[in-house]
């Protein structure tokens, strides 16, 4: 695949992400639900690790996890990184195996993406005893969240079709 | 898979392993923010005030089409309010001139309360449902440092500062978990400490615990800090007592807090950089 290629590529990536980042500061920051706000990062790993595949996908959200840990507040430094390269892994396998890329596709991986995160902070938490509540919490910010696929699908969708050629 | 797991899988998870072994580090070793977290705030620092601000501004033309008459309510309660206050003001400028002449005469210290403050927009509300922050546009070059409170131009605390950069800082708010002050009920003189609860973040919420047996909190008390150590400041609102509840063992009790300030309508905060209060 030609290098010129593959850097626009990613270049219309990265934009639909910063497209996306702002839509969660304008908007879905905003938004609160039984006091909880919907959280997209992890669908964002799990719908470019279903389009982008194992190998690509984990080096996305190798990245965009590092952009988080550095300008925002992870619960541990590094966690974002370790734990959204980790679940783009395990999402992308799982999708090339299972399903053919899709909105079910990108469904099931966001759906990982989550889980894995909320397994990674509920480790966190396990010696202060809020593991509980914390559970709780990351079930609701699950089903809060899972309504806005149908704006992240989308945009990957149309970057995906817009930017793939066969090799 | 196996192939692809020991080759490709292996070497990104590795390299992801490395990196967030490596921000570790810099975090436990480093006094300060590391290099790339300075420059990644830095950068987005205008990204952050510019969607900050069009979110204040549609926020502000939403208000002005759904809330005036909430508002005009709202104006008019206000100005019963202040007719209040100023009379409490006068009866306190009375006390205020006994206390000193009492003072005086038991020769006692003069009460002194000098906050050094510095002002700061916020130019983010990291509204996530696992941590409540706000990064302020004043860092280590105004003078900030971790542990500094953060409180409203009426006295109400916000938070405490938990991270600084150059030209930025990290207030983590009283609702957050890792929140933790010496608070007292201003009634009763009773100790505990304010801190945020999970359970309670999202509701806007915090938690009053470990109180003695004999404490006797009520529903509306004034919750203040209590400035114990010397480590913040005393005598700052943190927020009035909303309900009274008995912990999981059955004798312990604690008190869910309303906090003092609304965060969602903040904009402008003041650190305070340095204090001194003799009491």
């Amino acid at each position: 695949m030609p290098k010129r290629y593959l850097v626009f590529r990613w270049c219309v990536y990265a934009l639909a992400t910063l497209l996306l980042s702002f839509f969660q500061l304008l908007v879905t920051d905003h938004i609160s639900l039984l006091g909880v706000i919907p959280f997209l990062p992890p669908m964002v790993v799990g719908v470019v690790a279903s389009y982008a595949g194992s190998r690509a996908g984990p080096v996305f959200a190798l990245v965009y996890g590092l952009l988080c840990d550095l300008g925002g507040s992870p619960p541990a430094p590094g966690f974002f990184t370790l734990v959204f390269t980790l679940a783009a892994l395990v999402a992308a396998l799982m999708a090339e195996r299972l399903f053919s890329p899709g909105f079910l596709c990108s469904l099931m991986a966001t759906s990982v993406c989550y889980l894995l995160t909320a397994l990674a902070r509920l480790l966190l938490l396990a010696p202060d005893g809020s593991a509980g509540a914390g559970a709780l919490l990351a079930a609701e910010e699950f089903l809060v969240s899972l309504p806005f696929l149908l704006v992240v699908f989308p945009v990957y969708r149309w970057v995906h079709r817009k930017t793939w050629i066969e090799y | 898979m196996k192939r692809f797991l020991t080759r490709h899988g292996m070497v990104v998870l590795s390299v992801a392993t490395v990196v967030a072994v490596t921000l570790s580090l810099v975090s436990f070793f480093s006094s300060n923010t590391g290099v790339l977290t300075n420059i990644i705030q830095t950068v987005s620092s205008p990204f952050r005030t510019a969607a900050t601000s069009v979110a204040e501004w549609a926020g502000g033309i939403r208000d002005y089409l759904t809330e005036f008459d909430a508002l005009r309510e709202e104006n008019a309660a206000l100005k019963e309010q202040i007719a209040r206050m100023e009379e409490d003001l006068r009866q306190a400028e009375r006390d205020s001139e006994e206390n000193a002449t009492l003072r005086r005469l038991l020769d006692l210290r003069e009460q002194r309360r000098e906050l050094h403050l510095e002002s700061a927009r916020i130019i983010q509300a990291d509204t996530s449902n696992w941590a409540s922050t706000l990064t302020l546009n004043a860092g280590d070059a105004f003078g900030v440092s971790v542990g500094d409170c953060v409180i409203t131009e009426t006295g109400d605390l916000v938070g405490v500062i938990s991270e600084t950069g150059g030209s930025w800082s990290t207030c983590t708010t009283v609702l957050d978990t890792e929140t933790s002050i010496g608070a007292q009920i201003f009634r009763t003189g009773d100790i505990g400490v304010a801190r945020g609860d999970f359970s309670l973040m999202g509701r806007g919420r915090l938690q009053l615990d470990y109180l003695d047996a004999d404490a006797s909190p009520q529903v509306g008390d004034l919750v203040v800090s209590s400035g114990l150590g010397g480590y913040y400041p005393s005598q700052l609102v943190i927020g009035t007592v909303e309900e009274v509840m008995t912990g999981d063992d059955g004798l312990a009790q604690y008190a869910v807090l309303s906090p003092a300030v609304d965060l969602s309508a903040l904009s402008q905060v003041f650190i305070i950089t340095d204090f001194s209060i003799v009491e």
